[in-house]
C-alpha cells in the first residue's frame, strides 16, 4: 500500500511540526512569580537580599508556599507536628482533619490562578496582565486596606466582607460575581487573598523599616549635600564635596550591616505580629458595626432629615458627593495635597491611598459598590470607606438615627427628581437637630 | 478512508493532550505548602522571657541624667511666607475658616530660629525600661487650621482631637507603622475623638482634612521622652536624657531628614546648649510645583 504509507508520511510531517511547536512553546512558558515591591528593589543590595530572603522564608513562592504559624490564616488541615487543639465540647470534624496540611491553601491558590490572577495579579498587586485596560483599576491587596468592610474605622476586612465581594461582585466595577463557585472553593480563596494581603503588607511594612537603606534616601542625601556645597561656593566658603553615590551606598551597607544583627529581626517580628493582631482583630464580633438602634422608619420626614443632614456643616457630605448627590462636590474641582510629600496631585479631586484619582459615588444611580442592603450603606457612613478620603462618622458626629435618616435620604435619591439646591447656601440650610 | 482518519486522529490526540496539559498555565502546576512554626524558638523564648524583665525607669542607667537646650537656626534670608488666604476670603466655609487668614506654616522663621523642626532619638536609650505615658495632649482645629502645625505625642498618649470651627472636620492621618485614622469631627467638639498610636513612627507624618485641602499638620508618635518640635523663635528644649553620646534625627517638613544622626554628648547633672544651622537650600530643594487656590464660586 504504499499510496497510504505516503498519505502517512505526509501528514506525520506537519504532526511532527506541530508537537516540536508545542514543545518549544511549553518549555518557554515562566514560572509563576511574587514581583517584588517598587519600594524593595528601591534598597541597597544587602538591605533589598535581606528583605527578600524574609518574604522567601516566611511566605514561600508561588510554587512552594509557606504556611506561616503566626498568621491568622487557615490553611487547612493540621500541621505537623504540632497537636490538635483540644476541644472537647466539639466532636472532630472528621472531613477536615483527614486532609493533609495546606489543602486549603493549594485549593485556594488553584481558584485564584484560575480566575483572579489576571486582574489582580500573583503577588495581588492589582497588576494582572488586564489590569491596565480596567478603570477602575482592580485592588492591590498589598497595603492591607479593602474598601468595603462591615467592620469599625480602624479595623481591616472581615472574611465575611472578602466572601460577600467573591460572591455577589462589585457593582459599577468589572469585578463579576462569582456566585457559580461552590462555597469550599469561595473560602480557599478568600483565605488565599487574606494571606496575599498579609504578605504583601509585610513587605511594604518592612520596607518602610529600612527606609535609611533605600536608594531614594542615598539620593535625597547627595541632593542635599549638593546644595550646601552649592551654597557654600556661591557664597565664597569653602566647602566639603559632595560624595558620590558608590561611596554613599558603601556606607549605608557597613551600617547596615549592624543593623542586620541587631534591629532587623526584632524589626520583622514586630511587623509580622502587628500584621496577625491586626487581621485576627478584624474577625472579633466587637470590630464590627451594627446599628444600636433599628433602621428608622423610611418616611418622608426621615428622608427630609436625612437631607438636612447631608447638607448641614455637620456631615457636609455635599461637599464631596454634590448638593444633589451626583458625586460632583466642589472637593473635585480642588488640588489635594499627597500624602507624605510636600507636593499636590497633578490632577484635580480626590485620591485613594493606592494614587488612583477618585470620584465621589454618585448616589443617583442606585449602584452600591460596598452591597445595597441598607445595613451596608449605614456601614459606610458609620466606618467610612478604607483608603478613601470618605471618613468615619459614626459613634461621635452622627447618633445612629442620624445615620438612618441619611441613608433613607440617599437610598431614595435615585427615584426622586433632583431638586436644585446648588445655588442655595449650605450655610443657610438649617440643620435639624433630633434632640 | 476510516483507517486513516483513526490514524491521524491517534497522532494527533497526544498532540493536543500535550499541548493541554504543558500549556495549562500556573494554576495547575504542582505547589507544596511547607509549615512554618509561629516562632521557631518558642521554647527558648518563653524561658528567657523572665530574665529579660524590662527594669524599672533610669533602674540600669548608671551614669546620671542631663539636659540638652538648642536651637534650630535659619541661615539665610527668612522667607515671608504670604498666608494661603486673607482674613475673610477662604476658598470653602468662608463664614468660618475666615475669621482668620491661613498661615502658611511650612517656613515659620523669627529672630532667625526655625520653628516646627521636629528633634528626637529614632530609638529610646537602651535600658530605659517603660515609661509611662503622660497625660492626655490637645490637637484642635480652628478657622480650618490644625493648632499645633507640628505635635510630638508618646505611644499609648491619648491625643484629643478637637474643632472649635463650626462646620466639620475630618481629621485624616498617614502613618507608615499604624493604622490610619480618618474621623469627622463634629463642628465645635470640644470633649473631643481620641486618637492613640500604639507603634512609634520613624518619620513624622502628615495629617489632614479631606473637606478643606489646605489643612495640613504633621504628628510624631515616640516610644521614649526624648523628643521635642521647635518653638516659634527656634527654641526647644529635651530634659533628662541619660548621659551618653546620643545620635538625634532632625526633621522639617520642607527639608525631610535634616540629619540623620546629629551626635549630641550629655554629661549628666548639665545642660549641654547647642545650635542647629539649616541653610535656606536645604528647605528649598523640596519645594514642590506651587500649589494653587482656586475660588471657583463662593458657594463653597
Amino acid at each position: 500500500m504504499p499510496g497510504r504509507e505516503f498519505s502517512m508520511c505526509r501528514l506525520s510531517l506537519p504532526a511532527t511540526c506541530l508537537l516540536l511547536l508545542t514543545l518549544a512553546g511549553c518549555a518557554k512558558n515562566p514560572e509563576a512569580q511574587f514581583g517584588w515591591r517598587d519600594s524593595t528593589e528601591q534598597l541597597i543590595p544587602d538591605a533589598r537580599k535581606a528583605v527578600q530572603k524574609t518574604m522567601v522564608d516566611t511566605f514561600g513562592t508561588p510554587q512552594d508556599l509557606v504556611a506561616w504559624g503566626r498568621l491568622p490564616v487557615e490553611y487547612g488541615g493540621q500541621p505537623p507536628g504540632v497537636a490538635p487543639a483540644e476541644t472537647p465540647e466539639e466532636p472532630a470534624d472528621v472531613t477536615t482533619s483527614a486532609e493533609p496540611f495546606g489543602h486549603q491553601m493549594q485549593l485556594g491558590r488553584l481558584v485564584y490562578m484560575k480566575n483572579c490572577l489576571h486582574c489582580h495579579g500573583v503577588a495581588g498587586d492589582g497588576n494582572g496582565p488586564t489590569a491596565r485596560y480596567l478603570n477602575p483599576r482592580p485592588r492591590d491587596y498589598r497595603l492591607g486596606v479593602f474598601k468595603f468592610t462591615s467592620t469599625l474605622a480602624p479595623e481591616r476586612v472581615t472574611r465575611d466582607d472578602l466572601h460577600r465581594v467573591v460572591k455577589y461582585g462589585i457593582p459599577g466595577t468589572y469585578m463579576p460575581s462569582f456566585l457559580l463557585l461552590g462555597d469550599a472553593e469561595t473560602r480557599a480563596v478568600v483565605e488565599y487573598v487574606r494571606w496575599l494581603a498579609m504578605r504583601g503588607e509585610m513587605e511594604k511594612r518592612i520596607d518602610d523599616e529600612l527606609a535609611d537603606y533605600s536608594l531614594a534616601s542615598i539620593d535625597d542625601e547627595i541632593s542635599k549635600a549638593k546644595n550646601a556645597y552649592e551654597a557654600a561656593k556661591a557664597a565664597g566658603e569653602s566647602a566639603e564635596t559632595p560624595p558620590s553615590r558608590s561611596a554613599l551606598v558603601k556606607k549605608a551597607s557597613e551600617e547596615f550591616k549592624t543593623y542586620l544583627a541587631e534591629d532587623y529581626p526584632e524589626a520583622v517580628d514586630g511587623t509580622a505580629d502587628f500584621i496577625a493582631e491586626n487581621w485576627a482583630r478584624a474577625e472579633d464580633e466587637a470590630s464590627v458595626v451594627f446599628p444600636k438602634v433599628a433602621r428608622v422608619a423610611d418616611d418622608a420626614a426621615s428622608r427630609e432629615r436625612g437631607r438636612l443632614l447631608y447638607l448641614s456643616d455637620k456631615a457636609k457630605c455635599y461637599t464631596c458627593h454634590g448638593h444633589t448627590g451626583r458625586g460632583n462636590g466642589p472637593a473635585t474641582e480642588d488640588f489635594w495635597p499627597k500624602p507624605g510629600s510636600t507636593e499636590k496631585y497633578a490632577n484635580r479631586g480626590l485620591h485613594d491611598v493606592w494614587g488612583n484619582k477618585l470620584a465621589p459615588r454618585n448616589l443617583r444611580l442606585g449602584q452600591y459598590r460596598g452591597g445595597r442592603r441598607p445595613l451596608d450603606v449605614f456601614r459606610r457612613i458609620h466606618a467610612g470607606i478604607k483608603g478613601t478620603p470618605m471618613p468615619a462618622f459614626g459613634g461621635t458626629v452622627l447618633k445612629d438615627e442620624d445615620i438612618w435618616d441619611i441613608v433613607n435620604y440617599v437610598m431614595s435619591l435615585p427615584y426622586e427628581p433632583e431638586v436644585p439646591t446648588a445655588g442655595q447656601p449650605p450655610s443657610q440650610v438649617a440643620a435639624s437637630s433630633r434632640h | 478512508m476510516m483507517r486513516l482518519t483513526s490514524h491521524v486522529a491517534l497522532v494527533l490526540l497526544p498532540i493536543l493532550a500535550l499541548a493541554a496539559c504543558g500549556c495549562g498555565g500556573g494554576a495547575g502546576a504542582e505547589t507544596t505548602v511547607t509549615y512554618l512554626p509561629s516562632r521557631p524558638d518558642e521554647v527558648a523564648t518563653a524561658e528567657a522571657a523572665p530574665g529579660a524583665a524590662a527594669p524599672s525607669a533610669g533602674e540600669a542607667i548608671a551614669g546620671g541624667f542631663g539636659s540638652i537646650k538648642g536651637r534650630v537656626l535659619f541661615q539665610g534670608d527668612a522667607p515671608s511666607l504670604p498666608p494661603i488666604y486673607e482674613k475673610g476670603a477662604a476658598p470653602k466655609d468662608p463664614a468660618v475658616c475666615g475669621i482668620e487668614a491661613a498661615p502658611n506654616e511650612t517656613i515659620v522663621s523669627n529672630n532667625g530660629g526655625l520653628a516646627n523642626v521636629f528633634i528626637y532619638l529614632p530609638k529610646a536609650p537602651k535600658g530605659m525600661g517603660e515609661v509611662p505615658a503622660p497625660e492626655p495632649i490637645v490637637f484642635d482645629q480652628r478657622s480650618c487650621v490644625f493648632r499645633p502645625h507640628a505635635l510630638v505625642m508618646r505611644t499609648g498618649q491619648t491625643v484629643k482631637v478637637l474643632n472649635d470651627d463650626a462646620v466639620a472636620h475630618n481629621t485624616h492621618t498617614y502613618p507608615k507603622r499604624n493604622s490610619p485614622f480618618n474621623q469627622t469631627v463634629a463642628p465645635s467638639d470640644r470633649e473631643g475623638i481620641a486618637l492613640t498610636y500604639g507603634r512609634p513612627e520613624t518619620l513624622p507624618l502628615q495629617v489632614g482634612c479631606d473637606i478643606h485641602p489646605w489643612m495640613v499638620a504633621y504628628h510624631l508618635p515616640v516610644d521614649h521622652p526624648f523628643a521635642a518640635v521647635s518653638a516659634a523663635d527656634g527654641t526647644f528644649e529635651i530634659k533628662d536624657l541619660p548621659a551618653g553620646k546620643h545620635d538625634f534625627k532632625v526633621w522639617h517638613e520642607k527639608g525631610g531628614e535634616l540629619n540623620k544622626a546629629l551626635a549630641v554628648t550629655v554629661k549628666a547633672g548639665e545642660t549641654v546648649e547647642i545650635e542647629i544651622p539649616v541653610a535656606a537650600g536645604q528647605l528649598a530643594g523640596f519645594q514642590g510645583p506651587t500649589p494653587k487656590v482656586i475660588q471657583l464660586s463662593s458657594t463653597r
